[in-house]
């Protein structure tokens, strides 16, 4: 667009624009309601009077270059529309930073020096995201950090973290379950078909037993939701091996160079979703147990059939 | 700022020493046509100084350039350990930890075992996460962002706590939990007594925002004369209060829009108004009994004109709900009729036990989500409820339907004729038995509005053969609504409602898995 062109008035130009420069030299024209969404460029506008032509542009800070501009002038288009529903705004901020983690960056800085602070934190929990997890090898190489500590200054923090004695039988101690949890493993893997077997024919076998009953629904395991875990059903599992083997120091150390807690998996060898339902049918069980109990304490006031075991009618 | 290695190259210094990077327009250009962009003389780094970060023209660190502020703000919103982490990244990172607020999260230090029995790596446990909780704190200077660790650590270790939080590293702090989430140790074990928390807890009071109290005692001493003005979200899990404790408590918190309040003893009744109020959730749980103290089962919203979200988190005995003025309450649920004693819930001139509508004079028309569940759920049932809730809009049946035919074109003619559905989406669990058909065929064949029926089925099921077979069960070619859409999942979640923090009550619809 040439400079002649974009002098030209159109018939919807009943709005007024705003003209932003950046550090480079280049100038763009924006919508004034859009622009204004901007804490820093509103400043400007309201109190030096910049922008509104373009030879008094207003001139934006370093780092925000025209990319991460175009990208900043999106946001706001969409966001400063009032009518919209907080799923829509969550869904386009979703979308809205799924870019390259270098031109998050960017947008992030961006943000930051026109003081757009929704933007800022938005584009800080996506980089958070991206960090979360990894290992710092990996945000080296994602970031491209420079890695220009020392291996003593690597380790320094994390010094008086490994040389509690605390923390390092605990160490010890994951070491030494996560054996013998292996060791179940390699014999819970042959019987697993077996169990997973006899889940299901108990479970219809329940759901026979309700419907020859007349009753309606133990068929399906509704429960609630529970912040706490359960015990498992103990025909599952294998009893764990006894307290009989040595703690060694040396080999449990080796994995704390980069931090002291290791991330235990000390999984029974059942597959999660089979666990919690084992831990809500204890548990539905002991509840059905409880309201039994505790009518047959009271004298129950209700119709005789709710004393009879697990009906509930 | 200290002194760098020779070995840290491109323009880090200059980048430091200015406090910003150099145009990002130039380098952009300089780095697609030329290599290496270096603003200093010195030559192009070693080949081992970047661990990734080498010699390649478009590697440019863009991260390290953002302000002290930003980085913080980033590293504040990682987990505690991966926060601690980015001491070790560069150099440039290697203060940032120290100068961001601070996030401490037992849960992330160390992931207890799940169903652990192991009184041993119990206690281990424990002590380790003690002891990190204890260095960190001594390591960082402040201010404190959020602190969370279990529960229990008020009755097994109250002066390490007291010692933890009059710590100037959790100065300003903004998030307090004594909390443990899902996994929650030694379930079964006598539930100990309850004592108040150190007096430090409350000095917090003027800035913070989420807090949730577990297994601890407020009696009026504690609570007297202290105020929450920040406070938006109070969650109050086993813990005991005095008659008028936790009505002080509540009404020391202005702003409060969540309030969670599961297994609170010593009081009965709880009456509440408030101008803020969104959310409540309300539950009991079986293994928090105390037999000596009364537990909380009548809660009364005298008046809420902000309540959107009425919820029930359990109910091993039956909370009582009034709800007298709640003019833009939204979502109900988990109703459920677990308990002998049904629960009460009364709106208004609606009146239901259970999952039984009593009486019905007016009906409450703001509500348009609702969740329940029973063993023995059926279809009269919920077109009782539905008449209680003429708008209702979103459906949950967590519980699988069975028993009752629940033959719906004779006995429901009536209903059918005067009344429109406004349902747009049903979500249940489904077997393909003759009682579920005819139950979701009511729907797909009178609700006009209905755009989503969701089948949640057995892996056994999920094929296209089972599909096929029910769209032809359920009659879709004659559905009322052109726009319905049949979704067959496998992902049985049978949880009925997926709040674990106070937190979640902010979600809007805490009925949908999100997993």
């Amino acid at each position: 667009m040439s400079e002649s062109e974009l002098a030209v008035i159109k018939p919807e130009a009943l709005k007024t624009y705003i003209w932003l420069q950046c550090f480079d030299g280049s100038i763009q024209q924006v919508e004034e309601e859009v622009a204004m969404f901007c804490p820093m460029i509103c400043r400007e506008i309201v109190k030096n009077g910049t922008g509104s032509s373009k030879n008094h542009a207003i001139a934006l800070p370093e780092r925000v270059n025209p990319a991460s501009l175009s990208l900043i002038l999106d946001y706001c288009r969409f966001h400063q529309v009032t009518g919209r529903s907080n799923k829509e705004r969550k869904s386009f901020d979703e979308k809205f930073v799924r870019i390259e983690t270098e031109k998050l960056c960017e947008l992030t800085s961006a943000a930051d020096s026109l003081q757009l602070k929704p933007l800022v934190d938005l584009t800080s929990r996506a980089l958070a995201r991206i960090i979360e997890g990894k290992t710092p090898e990996e945000i080296r190489d994602i970031f491209h950090l420079p890695d220009d500590l020392t291996e003593e200054e690597k380790l320094e923090p994390l010094k008086n973290i490994n040389d509690d004695p605390r923390i390092r039988l605990l160490n010890r101690l994951y070491a030494k379950k996560r054996k013998e949890l292996q060791e179940r493993h390699e014999r819970q893997k042959l019987k697993d078909v077996q169990v997973q077997k006899e889940q299901k024919d108990e479970r219809s076998l329940d759901e026979l037993l309700c419907f020859i009953n007349g009753d309606g629904g133990s068929g399906g395991r509704a429960t609630k939701s529970k912040k706490k875990n359960k015990r498992r059903k103990d025909h599952a599992k294998n009893p764990p091996k006894a307290d009989s083997e040595p703690l060694d120091a040396n080999p449990d150390m080796q994995d704390d160079a980069e931090y002291p807690f290791e991330d235990a998996d000390l999984d029974d060898g059942l597959d999660p979703a089979m666990k919690e339902e084992l831990d809500r049918e204890v548990e539905d069980f002991a509840r059905r147990l409880n309201s039994v109990w505790n009518e047959s304490h009271i004298g129950g006031n209700g119709p005789v059939q709710r004393f009879s075991g697990f009906n509930h009618r | 700022m200290e002194l760098l290695c020779p070995s840290a190259k491109r323009r880090r210094s200059e980048d430091l020493a200015a406090g910003e990077p150099p145009p990002r327009a130039t380098e952009a250009t300089e780095a697609a046509n030329l290599g290496p962009t270096t603003h200093s003389e010195e030559p192009p780094p070693p080949p081992d100084a970047g661990g990734g970060g080498g010699g390649g023209g478009g590697d440019v660190d863009r991260i390290s350039g953002l302000p002290d502020a930003v980085l913080g703000e980033i590293v504040s919103l990682l987990s505690t350990k991966e926060a601690g982490r980015t001491q070790i990244l560069a150099s440039r990172w290697r203060h940032v930890w120290l100068a961001s607020p601070l996030v401490i999260d037992g849960r992330d230090l160390c992931t207890k075992p799940k169903g652990l029995r192991d009184d041993k790596l119990f206690t281990a446990v424990n002590e380790a996460l003690a002891s990190a909780v204890s260095l960190i704190l001594s390591a960082h200077p402040g201010p404190g962002r959020r602190f969370c660790v279990p529960p229990h650590y008020l009755h097994d270790r109250p002066a390490t706590v007291d010692a933890w939080l009059s710590s100037p590293a959790l100065h300003n702090l903004q998030e307090l939990d004594f909390w443990e989430g899902k996994h929650m140790t030694h379930r079964y074990d006598r539930p100990y007594p309850l004592a108040p928390p150190p007096a430090s807890t409350f000095r917090f009071s003027a800035t913070l925002r989420v807090a949730t109290l577990s297994k601890c005692e407020l009696p009026d001493s504690s609570v007297e004369g202290i105020h929450f003005p920040h406070l938006k979200q109070l969650g109050l899990e086993n813990v005991s209060f005095s008659e008028g404790s936790l009505h002080t408590m509540i009404s020391s918190c202005p702003v409060l829009e969540c309030l969670l309040l599961n297994d609170i003893f010593g009081v009965g009744c709880l009456r509440i108004s408030s101008n803020t109020l969104r959310s409540i959730g309300v539950g009991t749980d079986s293994y928090c009994c105390r037999d000596n103290l009364q537990l909380l089962q009548e809660v009364i919203i005298v008046d809420a004109p902000c309540l959107e979200r009425s919820l029930c988190l359990g109910s091993f005995k039956p909370t009582n709900l009034t709800i007298i003025s709640a003019p833009k309450l939204e979502t109900l649920g988990c109703l459920d009729d677990d308990c002998f004693e049904r629960t009460r819930l009364v709106f208004g001139t609606i009146f239901i036990q259970g999952l039984k509508v009593v009486s019905l004079t007016t009906t409450l028309s703001s509500v348009k989500t609702l969740a329940v569940a029973s063993y023995s759920i059926n279809l009269d049932m919920v077109i009782e409820l539905m008449k209680c809730f003429p708008c209702l809009e979103n459906l949950y049946i967590k519980s699988y339907i069975s028993g009752e035919m629940n033959r719906w074109r004779r006995k429901h003619r009536d209903f059918i004729k005067s009344s429109y559905i406004h349902l747009k989406k049903i979500v249940l669990m489904y077997r393909g038995i003759r009682s579920q058909i005819n139950f979701a065929s009511f729907f797909l064949l009178n609700a006009r509005e209905l755009e989503l029926m969701r089948l949640k089925v057995g892996n056994t099921n999920y094929n296209e053969a089972f599909f096929a077979e029910q769209y032809g069960m359920l009659q879709m070619e004659k559905r009322a609504s052109r726009g319905a859409r049949l979704h067959f999942t496998n992902k049985t979640c049978t949880h009925r409602i997926h709040v674990n923090h106070v937190r979640d009550l902010s979600v809007a619809n805490p009925f949908e898995c999100t997993e």
